[in-house]
């Protein structure tokens, strides 16, 4: 558990209908009574006993309750007035610590009109990274010799689990159908392959190990139990081995048969959310839901036997155990693998290791430094997380993870080998993530730092600001040709005025003249083209309020302590843990997540941790969409 | 040239005539939605695109003499012949001289055998401002004419807001569900990132976009079927009727559990829609046809399976590309394809008088005699589109040539390297049966709206309004789209 979570441990009160619908109450911090308050804001599950800011039980409208949830008449009405199931009404409620204005959840239409509230998509398809490993994970094989490279990849914009944008193309089918030919091939044709996936006590006779195996092998693909039809038609299928597979075994045959039907089945291909209890206005997940979810989150993979067995034990019902269960799952490499596939998405660090400078101005950035600056990044990335460490700690500490390729851009002396070491950088020179060489190799051209594409990724990636299309008739930065006299940032200056400058000059440029300092490969510098370097500028940190700053230290300690950065990185997690676009709902989670984050009370990995322990994790509206 | 001669007609290519290959039991599951009788010959629409622009020139003196940047077009319009196409450029003292005798000549004199089959056209735009990236803004509205959108992240992913001819095609015109060839021989797979993407141009509707395959491996194997891995031999007849056997019975299956999961009445929108998707996609699989290139062919296509986004393997990419296509066409398993060639925009190196040089930096003018280089790059896509004419001249069909049956077009996403819009090029090749003028070179108004075009296009591959008449409704609905009849026979 993390340090800086400990503390705010939730509580879970008596069960209620043995779902994620008990009441609560309340652990001993001001911390949990700021999450209740924030979901009850949301209004997910009105009827259910809540705390407003105050401590005073509320249901999910904010109106008072008794301890036992029941509404109290007042002024404002009681509970179920508008919110209640059938209803149509909805209202308008304020954020408490943003005071930004809060949709809460308008009850489904009972025909299945859309609703609002925190939409969960009922059927996210594996992502190729999630395919590949449950994929091995389901099979227990130790690799899928190379048949990965042939399953077509997605084209996703953001990030790649975005559930509405993951479909199955027939090119895709194709894929997965020569796959689980193949695999399935692969391991009824070895038999220690097959055997670990065949229970120890199942019986001898072909009908019992038939039985054991679908049961075994069903239930893991599927990650639930089969109902008795699904178990039925796969035995059906299993049968049909001598007349589909003449020749082989009956097992084998009807082994390697069912297992290409599981893997791919539409239970196996999708995360699917398919419990229909409803609970106030919300249907909690089931178990096994939920620990799906938790995996795939957290680890790009099928759930692993712990959570299984959570799940069949009717565990996740509890928060703690919830919460128990991600921080372990936190702690396996999978989680490490999946950690980086989210940082390499979020700073856009696939590629760097085809970066290539000009071999005169850079004749030290060799295929090594390149290959060097995405592990870096992780490294710095997960350590972070790893280690406690918020937000403002990523875009402040003097720290990161060296080489032999890299240790001499940043000045380090000392011996390195090819391994990455935790090493500590100048203060004066390096504060943070935007200080490090990939974020600032990326965002450069071979020759200069790129001003324009550092300032854009900042403003987009840190501080999640839309930023508007160039102007029309906007033509790239003319090329150098070696004999300009005036300094990257006059070019840059020069060529933003005409064309563009009301964005360029508020918006863009300032961050990325912060950067100034790094040249193309991210050395420091403090010359550039005979004169010293400018990273002197203003940018408004906070909207309508312009804050003057000198040079990147200062410039990443403001950022630090933006709300933006901190909302942002929420907001990214949020995203990518909820497998979905940013949704108006998310406003206050994502608002009171950042603040606390801003004020140094959430490490990342806690805005992770509460991410996957609340309503809009564990439960989902009816309908859809 | 190797002469693939195929017999009667190409669906029955399908089902074993002529004792070439095996039909399977399941072939008969598929119906057509074309209105196209069966012993009818079906037209195609293959698209060869290229990234950058072509050296066109961008204004006309007073006097008629085009700017010296202008080499790409034969000399002056009207009917083509072969010697006009192989008329030196103009080139004065004054100019830069080409760097070989080569490069005297004009960007599209490769297809010079072809002339008598050729229709050139100039002109058309482009109709969107693209306020973004200009290649992808480009890529995205160049066969949709579809508004654009910037999509979320960076500045280069920029979307369109409508389905693209391919798709448009293969939706009316293929077996159900079987989505359009769709091929890309670059540097970058549809998984990069920032300006290092393939480029789309192919999209199944309003933001959505088809990633192109990269392997000409993976799309041959797809067409045919094959189970294996590169190295395993393709089934032999009698296996693949097990194969079918046990798909259809895995099928039934998986069918069913869709259909149950269909017919729940809490599911979404967005739900239904992608799990009807991949319903769909389980039928379009249940072919399974055997035979097809020659060993030797599959070989090369093996050989290239680990490089296929290196340079030194992009020529034989983008060729066995073609053959791919040629092949897909030939049996009739596509009505439309497009092969793109470079990414979003095309960095391939070339090299030019001693230097290598990136493609796309030559055409914005970088390096030594910047023209001349993207002029010699013009020409050896040229020639590749000129292999591909070849391949599908040398299918032989009862009415003639495959490329007489069908249609194919080379064209950019731009005019030219400064990202223009207009004038459009399309280099066509191949009649549609007719439907085009053929040997001629013709300049057409530069405002002419590329809806125009695509819808032309579109009727010329056999989409026509359920009483036969051209296609009209293909593009943003602000846009003109009655078809250009100026290149109709």
């Amino acid at each position: 558990m993390s340090a800086l979570l400990r503390p705010f441990t939730i509580v879970r009160g008596p069960m209620q209908n043995g779902s994620h619908q008990a009441s609560w109450r309340l652990a001993t911090t001001p911390l949990l009574a700021l999450l209740v308050a924030c979901s009850a804001q949301v209004g997910l599950r009105p009827g259910s006993t809540r705390m407003d800011a105050n401590g005073h039980p509320v249901d999910a409208n904010g109106n008072p309750v008794d301890a036992n949830g029941n509404p109290i008449a007042s002024a404002t009405g009681g509970a179920g007035n508008t919110n209640t199931p059938g209803g149509t009404g909805g209202t308008t409620m304020v954020d408490p610590v943003t005071g930004l204005p809060v949709p809460v959840t308008a009850p489904p239409d009972p025909t299945g009109a859309p609703g609002v509230g925190f939409f969960t998509p009922r059927f996210s398809r594996l992502s190729y990274r999630q395919w590949v490993n449950a994929t091995k994970d389901l099979l227990m094989l130790p690799d899928l010799s190379g048949l990965e490279t042939r399953i077509t990849k997605d084209a996703l914009a953001n990030f790649d689990n975005e559930a509405s944008k993951l479909i199955v193309t027939p090119t895709l089918r194709a894929d997965y159908q020569a796959a689980a030919e193949q695999l399935s091939a692969r391991v009824a044709g070895d038999p220690v392959a097959l055997a670990r996936l065949i229970p120890a006590n199942a019986p001898a006779d072909l009908a019992g190990k038939e039985q054991a195996f679908i049961t075994t092998f069903g239930t893991r693909a599927y990650r639930r139990p089969l109902e008795a039809s699904e178990l039925g038609e796969a035995s059906k299928l299993f049968e049909q081995a001598p007349t589909l597979m003449p020749g082989k075994d009956p097992f084998l045959g009807g082994a390697e048969l069912t297992m290409q039907f599981f893997l791919q089945s539409p239970y196996y291909l999708y995360r699917s959310e398919l419990s229909t209890a409803q609970v106030g206005l919300v249907i909690p997940l089931n178990d096994y839901e939920v620990a799906s979810k938790l995996a795939f989150s957290l680890s790009n993979t099928m759930p692993d036997d712990a959570l299984f067995s959570s799940a069949a034990s009717g565990g996740l019902k509890s928060r703690d155990v919830v919460l128990a269960q991600a921080q372990r799952l936190l702690s396996t490499p999978a989680a490490g693998a999946t950690l980086d596939s989210f940082h390499s998405q979020l700073l856009r660090l696939g590629g760097l290791d085809t970066l290539a400078k000009d071999d005169v101005l850079f004749p030290g950035f060799t295929p090594a430094v390149a290959a060097s600056l995405g592990p870096e990044s992780l490294a710095f990335m997960r350590w972070a997380f790893t280690e406690g460490h918020g937000m403002k700690d990523v875009l402040t500490l003097p720290v990161t993870f060296a080489n032999s390729a890299i240790a001499g851009v940043y000045g380090l002396q000392g011996t390195f080998t090819n391994d990455l070491v935790k090493v500590d950088l100048k203060p004066t020179e390096r504060a943070g993530l935007l200080t490090r060489l990939g974020f600032l190799a990326a965002n450069a051209s071979r020759t200069n730092p790129s001003p324009i594409r550092r300032g854009a990724f900042i403003n987009e990636r840190i501080f999640c600001k839309m930023l508007p299309p160039p102007a029309p008739g906007a033509t790239p930065l003319p090329p150098t040709n070696g004999t300009e006299t005036s300094t990257n940032r006059q070019r840059v200056e020069a060529h933003t005025s005409v064309c563009g400058a009301a964005c360029h000059t508020a918006i863009i440029n300032p961050p990325g003249f912060a950067f100034e300092n790094y040249d193309a490969i991210g050395g420091y510098r403090t010359m550039d083209n005979g004169s010293p370097v400018n990273s002197v500028d203003s940018y408004e940190f906070t909207a309508g309020m312009k804050q003057p700053f000198n040079g990147p230290i200062e410039f990443s300690t403001f950022a630090a302590d933006n709300a933006d950065a901190h909302h942002c990185i929420a907001q990214q997690w949020m995203s990518y843990l909820y497998a979905r676009s940013p949704a108006p709902e998310d406003a206050a989670l994502r608002a009171y997540l950042g603040e606390k984050s801003k004020v140094g009370a959430l490490a990342i990995k806690d805005i992770v941790l509460a991410l996957v322990n609340h309503d809009a994790f564990l439960t989902r509206i009816p309908g859809g969409q | 040239m190797t002469n693939h001669k195929l017999h009667p007609h190409r669906r029955q290519f399908l089902k074993g005539i002529g004792g070439i290959t095996l039909g399977l039991p399941l072939l008969d599951i598929f119906t057509r939605t074309s209105s196209a009788a069966a012993s009818t010959p079906t037209p195609f629409l293959a698209f060869i695109i290229n990234a950058n622009g072509f050296q066109q020139g961008t204004f006309v003196a007073s006097d008629g003499t085009p700017d010296a940047s202008e080499m790409f077009w034969p000399a002056s319009t009207g009917p083509l012949t072969r010697a006009a196409m192989l008329e030196p450029r103009r080139i004065t003292g004054g100019e830069p001289q080409p760097f070989s005798a080569q490069g005297a000549m004009r960007g599209t004199s490769p297809l010079a055998d072809y002339a008598d089959r050729l229709l050139m056209i100039k002109g058309g735009i482009h109709d969107f401002d693209n306020p973004f990236c200009a290649h992808s803004a480009n890529d995205a509205q160049m066969l949709t004419a579809a508004k654009i959108v910037k999509g979320p992240g960076h500045i280069s992913n920029v979307l369109s807001m409508g389905e693209s001819i391919d798709n448009r095609i293969a939706r009316e015109l293929n077996p159900q569900g079987r989505e359009p060839l769709t091929l890309h021989a670059g540097q970058y797979s549809a998984g990069g990132q920032e300006y290092n993407v393939p480029g789309f141009i192919s999209y199944t509707g309003p933001m959505q976009q088809r990633p192109a395959e990269a392997s000409p491996l993976q799309a041959y194997q797809r067409i045919v079927g094959l189970v294996g891995s590169p190295t395993q031999p393709a089934p032999m007849p009698g296996l693949a009727d097990e194969v079918a056997a046990r798909r259809l019975s895995v099928n039934d299956l998986l069918r069913g559990q869709i259909t149950r999961l269909l017919t729940r009445k809490d599911l979404s929108a967005d739900d239904r829609t992608r799990l009807q998707q991949h319903f769909d996609s389980i039928r379009e699989l249940e072919m399974n046809i055997t035979g097809a290139l020659t060993p030797t062919k599959v070989s090369e296509l093996q050989t290239v399976e680990a490089m296929l986004h290196d340079e030194s393997t992009h020529d034989k990419i983008i060729r066995l590309h073609m053959d791919v296509t040629v092949f897909a066409l030939s049996v009739d398993y596509t009505r439309a394809a497009t092969l793109k060639i470079g990414d979003r925009e095309d960095d391939h190196h070339f090299g030019f008088a001693g230097n290598s040089e990136n493609f796309h930096d030559i055409s914005h003018g970088e390096g030594p005699n910047p023209f001349e280089a993207h002029h010699l790059a013009d020409m050896y896509h040229a020639g590749l589109f000129k292999y591909f004419l070849d391949q599908l001249s040398a299918v032989s069909t009862p009415t003639g040539s495959l490329l007489d049956q069908g249609s194919a077009i080379w064209t950019n996403q731009q005019a030219n390297g400064a990202h223009d819009v207009s004038p459009c090029p399309f280099i066509l090749a191949g009649t549609s049966q007719g439907f085009y003028k053929k040997g001629l070179f013709v300049e057409i108004d530069k405002k002419i709206s590329n809806a125009r075009m695509l819808n032309t296009f579109l009727t010329g591959a056999g989409v026509r309004n359920s009483d036969g008449s051209p296609t009209a409704d293909f593009g943003d609905a602000s846009l003109a789209k009655n078809v250009h009849t100026e290149i109709m026979a």
